[in-house]
């Protein structure tokens, strides 16, 4: 902060604000350490094995980590968290497909995805698609499929940050906005993927303290959860649907206790749920969108590409499995004791539901300001972490998979190096000016689309690619493009679908995709056994 | 004196000395394991929220029923699983996923 900025006014910020900056400046601090730690490694070895895969190199508590750290994004801990403050226990069934997160999103792929890398020298997924069928067409498709969801995953993670610094430093949001951009830009470019699973480590670690310690001390300022629960029940007429509760329109009984939730009567479109937020099919779609989506998210998949050993995974998940349960149970217990707590929030304002609680806290004296800072620091490291991978993906994804390998140019090692750098630091700038644009009134759908978009064309492609002999260039093709235009579909067409069967987009895409993948690989000529050998060994 | 075959003459050395192959069927059992798992969370977590979490506003209790503070099918139906999904992946951590065999000297990178 300058002095300059001081002088103009811009900051009003007391004793107790800069006790709050203090543990948030030290975080932002590590990330540059090991930002420059990393950068040091570039110089040693091949550029691009080291910036996209790290070497191959990462333990458990790197992968462990970087993986959840990656996935829980600013949807995690702020989206989720802003949901359950505005409809209560009723969201519980949102989160239940994260049970068996850890053990579908590294237990069934990593091992395969890794050592079919290392086989056959694959830096990317999209490479080892398109080396296996030897087909352009699969690595286009793929890299077009990969660009497009990870684009609408930043803008939302961007708006994230922009609105945690904005909330922190007390600034308007294209200021937030315009921090965060610098900050994870520059670091993501200088640092490559060494940086990025470093801080991500750093940032996984900060996450989980900041969640553990938030629900003593808020249980402890709420009276206990059994208060806070019968509290928020008694209190939520005006939560959700303030419009509605001053036109007396009466919320059902316990609606914030059951699902579906309450009904949602001034947002448009309400009617295409049948004015509930979470009808049984919304949550079904939900259970499988959570624990099937992480298989082959591209942001956490470079992660199986980069782990030394069976044992980094074995241990790696053993850290992850209470990981998710610590994070989401942390969200649901923290945001029904918000209400008794006294944290009111304009409608709109919802997704800063946990850093107005973490600053609450030092309100109500139950926190010390050094702790809110740590507190505030874990969602900014839930979406920074995921940031900076998606920068990488998107920066592989046009270097490797699309300039190098599907166009055939082949690159020096310094170009390649500062093509790395321009794309991704242009896919920065790019999404900075896409956040100004739009500004989401909750982060969680668009977190969800991003994962169900993904899902819908990548899980059905990637496992038969990984998997099945029998698929071919032309059915994973069709999958990959077929899943994402049906998903795309099913978004334009849930009106009309909904009344009908009323589930998420996500499940027509992923059974769309796994037909055409099944069908079309069927009806094409098998793929000749010599090309298999080096994937699934002698016939 | 009984003959002494080797897996060549059998036909089935690709079978049980390839690593890849060895790799491949190792990865399918553990497969069935996690996705065995997967299901198991899913009937459980469906059945519990359809019973004591859908219910008819009409059908709803005065007083909600609590468990440590959360209503009841919260409690069955998300941290009950979970806890048992935490230690089905500490088991299949360290009980099913084996270690891969390893790459051949002469596999490397392919070109």
């Amino acid at each position: 902060m300058s002095l300059l900025a001081l002088e103009a006014g811009w900051y009003h910020l007391g004793q107790r604000d800069y006790a709050i900056l203090i543990p948030f400046g030290l975080f932002m601090l590590g990330v540059a350490v090991i930002t420059v730690l990393s950068h040091r490694h570039q110089k040693n070895g091949d550029f691009r094995t080291e910036y996209y895969v790290a070497n191959r190199s990462f333990g458990a508590w790197v992968l462990a980590m970087s993986w959840v750290a990656t996935l829980a994004s600013g949807g995690s801990f702020l989206g989720y968290p802003s949901l359950v403050y505005s409809y209560g226990w009723s969201m519980a069934f949102w989160v239940s497909g994260s049970t068996v997160t850890a053990i579908i999103g590294l237990g069934i792929v990593g091992k395969r995805i890794n050592r079919l890398a290392r086989r056959t020298g694959a830096l990317t997924l999209v490479d080892l698609l398109r080396d296996r069928f030897s087909s352009h067409a699969v690595g286009v498709t793929y890299s077009g499929v990969i660009l497009v969801t990870t684009s609408v995953y930043l803008i939302a993670q961007f708006v994230a940050g922009a609105r945690i610094l904005e909330s922190l430093l007390e600034t308007s949001y294209t200021m937030g906005l315009l921090l965060f951009a610098v900050s994870v830009v520059a670091y993501t470019t200088v640092g490559g993927f060494r940086a990025v699973a470093w801080t991500d480590t750093l940032q996984g670690i900060v996450m989980i303290i900041g969640v553990v310690l938030l629900v003593p001390l808020t249980l402890s300022a709420a009276g206990g959860l059994e208060q806070a629960t019968l509290t928020g029940d008694r209190s939520q007429a005006v939560r959700v649907d303030p419009e509605a509760a001053e036109h007396g329109v009466e919320t059902e009984k316990h609606a914030y206790l059951y699902p579906p939730g309450p009904l949602r009567r001034t947002d448009p479109g309400d009617g295409q749920m049948g004015g509930a937020f979470l009808p049984f099919g919304m949550g079904l779609s939900l259970f499988l969108i959570r624990s099937l989506g992480a298989l082959m998210m591209p942001t956490t998949v470079p992660r199986m590409l980069a782990f030394k050993d069976t044992a980094a995974l074995r241990r790696a998940m053993i850290v992850l499995a209470p990981y998710f349960l610590l994070m989401y149970g942390s969200s649901l217990i923290t945001m029904n004791c918000a209400h008794a707590m006294g944290v009111e929030l304009p409608p709109g304002k919802s997704d800063q539901a946990m850093p107005a609680l973490a600053q609450k806290l030092v309100e109500l004296e139950v926190a010390p300001a050094l702790l809110a800072g740590l507190l505030i620091a874990a969602p900014f490291a839930a979406v920074m972490s995921t940031v900076d991978s998606a920068l990488l993906v998107i920066s592989a994804c046009v270097v490797r998979d699309l300039v190098e390998k599907s166009f055939g140019m082949r690159l020096s090692d310094v170009a390649t190096r500062r093509l790395s750098y321009t794309v991704t630091a242009l896919a920065g700038t790019v999404v900075f000016v896409g956040a100004l644009w739009i500004e989401p009134r909750f982060l969680q759908p668009l977190v969800i689309h991003y994962v169900g978009g993904s899902a819908s064309a990548l899980f059905w492609p990637g496992l038969a690619t990984l998997f099945w002999r029998r698929a071919t260039s032309r059915g994973v093709t069709a999958g990959l493009a077929g899943g994402g235009a049906i998903y795309v579909a099913a978004i334009f067409l849930k009106p009309l679908v909904d009344p009908i069967v009323p589930l998420h987009p996500f499940v027509f895409g992923f059974a769309g995709s796994a037909l055409l993948v099944i069908a079309v690989s069927l009806v094409t000529k098998p793929q000749p056994d010599r090309e298999l050998v080096p994937y699934f060994g002698r016939a | 004196m009984s003959q002494v075959t080797t897996p060549s003459d059998t036909g089935v050395e690709s079978e049980t000395t390839d690593p890849e192959s060895q790799h491949l069927r190792q990865c399918f059992r553990e497969g069935r394991v996690a996705v065995g798992l997967w299901l198991a969370g899913l009937v459980w977590t469906l059945v519990v929220v359809i019973g004591w979490g859908y219910v008819p506003v009409d059908q709803r209790p005065d007083q909600p029923t609590l468990v440590l503070g959360m209503p009841a099918w919260v409690a069955w139906g998300l941290f009950l699983p979970w806890l048992v999904e935490i230690a089905a992946t500490w088991w299949f951590a360290m009980c099913v996923l084996q270690d891969d065999p390893p790459l051949a000297d002469d596999e490397g990178a392919l070109p």
